[in-house]
């Protein structure tokens, strides 16, 4: 964020983490020039923050929301079909285990996780995350790590 | 005697080359499933990259041995466990802890 951008009452988010999102409210500190008082929005904790580390949240008309939902609707249904057909493979592959007795070793397995992208933020990230949230029924906390398959749910 | 009680292994030669076959034969089908399996989940990735969109699924490429109930009751079992991991490539010790989907290979 530019030193022109910053405003009181503007909505911001960390660059570099989504998910934390606020409000300025007092566009001087101390610190320095580049620094702004945020409030977050979550725990409505105070604190400083150089605007460097900060990204303007344009205000939303709806479109944003109603093309991500459109895509849940249309490319999770198509990589439902395709997580559908897999677990169909394993259940093949368990069920000739299970009549011959058969022990087998696989780099595919029923543990069941969240997958987020990679492209992820680069597309959504203006997106309020628990919107997001609602919508896919992943965590507002395991969109904001890095992208890729997260770690097992039996950890 | 517990079936898996090591004194209860013998060396059996002919055990082991039924065993053998049986791995070689459905062993293969079961790979060509899995390979399915891994295919499907590409492909979900893929989609999911290409728009940006975030999935919950209910397997996931998190490696792990299976071990069937049916292994257990069967005359395999009588086998050495070191002969059966090194038929079957399942490590030993996770024919012992119990049926089906083991745990993750991250833990």
């Amino acid at each position: 964020m530019q030193k022109n951008e910053v405003q009181q009452g503007l909505k911001v988010r960390i660059s570099y983490d989504f998910t934390m999102r606020g409000i300025i409210i007092a566009t001087e500190h101390r610190d320095g020039p580049n620094y702004v008082v945020v409030e977050w929005d979550d725990d409505h904790r105070v604190e400083v923050k150089n605007i460097t580390n900060l990204v303007a949240i344009a205000e939303s008309d709806g479109s944003l929301e109603k093309s991500f939902e459109e895509l849940v609707d249309t490319i999770g249904e198509q990589i439902k079909a395709h997580i559908k057909a897999a677990q169909q493979a394993i259940l093949l592959a368990t069920d000739l285990a299970d009549t011959h007795g058969i022990p087998f070793f696989t780099e595919v397995s029923e543990i069941g996780q969240p997958y987020i992208p990679y492209s992820f933020r680069d597309k959504w990230a203006d997106l309020d995350p628990n919107y997001v949230s609602d919508l896919t029924e992943i965590e507002a906390s395991e969109l904001a790590r890095n992208g890729g398959w997260s770690t097992s749910q039996i950890c | 005697m517990s079936m898996f009680d090591e004194d209860d292994k013998t060396s059996n030669p002919e055990l082991e080359a039924e065993f053998q076959e049986l791995v070689d034969s459905i062993g293969a089908e079961i790979e060509v499933h899995l390979a399915a399996a891994s295919k499907e989940l590409a492909k979900a990735v893929a989609l999911s990259e290409k728009h940006g969109v975030p999935f919950t699924a209910s397997l996931s490429p998190l490696s792990q041995p299976y071990v069937p109930a049916s292994f257990s009751g069967s005359k395999f079992s009588k086998l050495d466990n070191d002969k059966v991991s090194e038929i079957a490539d399942v490590w030993g010790d996770y024919l012992f802890d119990g049926d089906g989907w083991l745990h993750s290979s991250v833990c």
